[in-house]
């Protein structure tokens, strides 16, 4: 008894007798917690759309590389140095630059078979097509970019030439030599298959260096590493390479547009999948405007309820309040009893409701199974967003108890006491 | 003689509106081991002067140098200056008093409804840092049976009797041996032989501790020892309101102004005059 305490340590005290409180009272509290979860799950509910609808539909865009690729259309001239800025733009993951359109295609003929026309395009290093076709690579070739003799060939070309990863094909590049057509072959080995839902059309991926030997043999040049007969490509007119094309991934969803807008102010024509991505973002925003309408509206009420709720509960208990104060707790730790409870209240209804949440989602992504892929959902939101959503809720009842501070402020011991 | 644990000097409370209300006390003192019975018509002002004594209600501000409202701390033995508390900063001053230094039991007990008789009991010494534990729980139970609720701690106020109620009310008043015990018509509500019963424990667990008690039962008061002082109300006339003032002890002792101690002031009725 002799060891005194300073107001500070009221705290937990005051916390104790309105756990107690809360306890005794245990009708009361759970209507508060079941009135304050009827608002949390229409809105978590409403989230959960969003995020499973909205989400569902992003990764689908994201999980297909074409989304993020960004072509060049037209036939302008780059030189070297306009992809090293890109390549150091941080709206950009990977850029490559590509030869004239006279280089992109070739034949691939197996041994004994007919010969495919394919398209081609070159890849380096950290190209995300790659990537893709790590699936089915021999140890040590997944994600490694094409040598010279190497290429990527995309699924439908395989299926037609039943090739898979190491295969060897032979690869021919032909040319049209006063009205004589000239063929030059090249062993290719396939490093992988690149998925259909990557790439759907009959096409492989070569290096730089073999689209650009394939550039300059079309144009009457030869290449003595590959065997390849025609001038010499030291007679290559000066300033280095000029390309007229180039493969672009942009980061994400948002920097495909801002690349874009880019590229057309600095009269670079570029193609991409704007149209399907704005899709998804007008989708987006039209949820998020729903749910900004909503919490706003459902918001407001709640708070108005939990307000009055509160300011109801110090004129209910103004007596045991004024009795508290009779005792030495001063207005601080009143006030801390009292949004303690609402504190409590709302994190027993957040998790009620996250609770109610999960299982509404369950159902709702059941019904729309059919819809759905693998790992998709309909109806889904992160631990880390309800677990963002409970604290916000808890925020919200501690917030609209302050209100009850006013009615608090009014209160005198020597009032209301006696009635105790 | 010992320090006063409270002392009043020319004191005023005026309660605004309707005819209007002015209550003076010119002179009180309550020292360790006074017995002091407030007594007087219903609504003259003993809950007034008990709730100013409690802290809990504020007294008009003093109206020259003699004025003095001091509360003498029990830990520090220092005089805390009430009047000047009430003008700024000083609630957690009075807050901390009321918690280590004072017990109250009120006419209805003051129980609060969703507490245990047992954790009513014990909340002022948890308030005033007791840790729980056996020493504490010694003392509960001690106080408990020499009041016959040991079998009521861990029931809720609502389902037990008055008299019960008063006497849990009682327990919580000492169970941190305050420095005073203010107690408001602690057996108003009571049959007279539990109104009696609760009335020598309270005395008798008391022991030591300064008492202050306001009651109609004058003669029970005086019966028992307690110095009795007299809350005069006089009806001053249309308009003028009701004024109320503490007369000097009735039989002497506790309450009185104590020889050599601190000049009593000017008479009541010179006081109001001034007033």
């Amino acid at each position: 008894m002799k060891r005194l305490q300073r107001g500070g340590e009221i705290f937990p005290q005051a916390i104790a007798i309105a756990f107690k409180k809360y306890r005794r009272d245990w009708l009361f509290s759970l209507c508060s917690v079941f009135s304050m979860a009827a608002f949390l799950v229409p809105l978590l509910t409403i989230f959960g759309l969003k995020d499973g609808i909205v989400g569902t539909l992003e990764n689908r865009l994201l999980s297909d590389p074409r989304t993020l690729e960004i072509t060049s259309i037209g036939h302008p001239n780059f030189r070297p140095e306009f992809f090293a800025g890109l390549a150091a733009d941080p709206d950009v993951t990977y850029v490559v630059p590509d030869t004239r359109d006279i280089s992109n295609f070739i034949h691939l003929e197996r041994e004994g078979g007919a010969a495919l026309r394919v398209a081609s395009a070159p890849s380096s290093e950290g190209d995300p097509l790659v990537a893709l076709a790590a699936s089915g690579a021999r140890p040590g070739d997944a994600g490694r970019p094409p040598g010279l003799r190497e290429i990527y060939v995309s699924e439908p070309a395989a299926e037609a030439l039943r090739l898979k990863a190491g295969d060897k094909v032979t690869g021919i590049v032909t040319r049209s030599v006063n009205g004589f057509i000239e063929r030059a072959r090249t062993e290719f080995t396939v490093l992988g298959v690149i998925p259909k839902q990557a790439v759907d059309s009959e096409a492989v991926l070569a290096s730089l260096p073999m689209m650009r030997a394939t550039e300059l043999f079309r144009s009457g040049y030869g290449n003595a590493e590959l065997g390849w007969e025609g001038r010499d490509p030291a007679e290559v007119p000066p300033g280095g390479p000029i390309y007229q094309r180039f493969r672009l991934y942009a980061r994400d969803l948002d920097a495909v547009g801002r690349l874009q807008r880019r590229f057309q102010e600095s009269g670079v024509m570029v193609s991409a999948r704007t149209a399907e991505i704005q899709r998804v973002k007008t989708m987006d925003t039209a949820f998020s405007l729903v749910i900004l309408t909503l919490l706003g509206v459902v918001g407001t009420g709640a708070f108005a309820s939990a307000a009055s709720g509160s300011v109801d509960q110090v004129a209910k208990n103004r007596k045991s309040l004024a009795c508290l104060a009779l005792l030495g707790l001063g207005r601080p730790h009143l006030l801390a009893f009292s949004s303690f409870q609402a504190a409590l209240t709302g994190l027993l209804a957040s998790l009620l409701a996250a609770g109610l949440f999960l299982a509404t989602a369950r159902i709702l992504n059941y019904l729309f199974m059919g819809t759905l892929r693998n790992v998709e959902s309909f109806c889904s939101l992160s631990w880390a967003k309800l677990g963002v959503a409970s604290g916000a809720a808890v925020l919200f009842m501690i917030i609209a108890s302050l209100t009850a501070y006013t009615a608090l402020s009014d209160i005198e011991p020597s009032e209301g006491m006696r009635d105790v | 003689m010992p320090e006063p644990v409270v002392s009043i000097r020319r004191l005023v409370k005026t309660r605004p509106g309707g005819a209007g209300y002015r209550l003076m006390v010119a002179s009180l003192d309550v020292r360790p081991g006074d017995r002091l019975a407030l007594v007087g018509q219903s609504g003259c002002g003993k809950s007034t002067l008990l709730d100013m004594l409690a802290l809990v209600l504020r007294p008009d501000p003093k109206r020259d140098e003699d004025g003095r409202f001091e509360w003498r701390r029990a830990a520090t033995g220092e005089a805390a200056d009430i009047h000047g508390s009430w003008l700024a900063g000083g609630d957690r001053r009075r807050e901390r008093i009321r918690r280590e230094d004072l017990g109250y039991v009120l006419q209805s007990g003051g129980l609060l409804p969703f507490l245990t008789v047992r954790d009513n009991i014990i909340l002022p010494a948890r308030l005033k840092g007791a840790p729980s534990g056996r020493k504490l729980e010694e003392s509960l139970l001690s106080l408990a049976h020499a009041l016959g609720i040991g079998h009521l701690l861990k029931k809720y106020p609502g389902s037990v009797s008055m008299g019960e109620r008063q006497r849990a009310a009682v327990a919580r008043a000492l169970i941190h041996r305050p420095a005073l015990i203010l107690a408001d018509e602690p057996t108003a509500s009571l049959d007279p032989p539990t109104a009696a019963k609760v009335f020598d424990l309270l005395l008798e667990l008391s022991a030591g501790i300064p008492l202050v008690v306001s009651t109609h039962d004058e003669r029970r008061a005086r019966d028992l020892g307690f110095t009795v002082r007299r809350i005069e109300c006089e009806d001053m006339g249309p308009g003028n309101g009701i004024k109320a003032v503490l007369r000097k002890a009735e039989t002497g002792g506790a309450g009185a102004p104590a020889a050599g101690g601190p000049a009593p002031g000017p008479p009541p009725e010179r006081f109001f005059r001034n007033g």
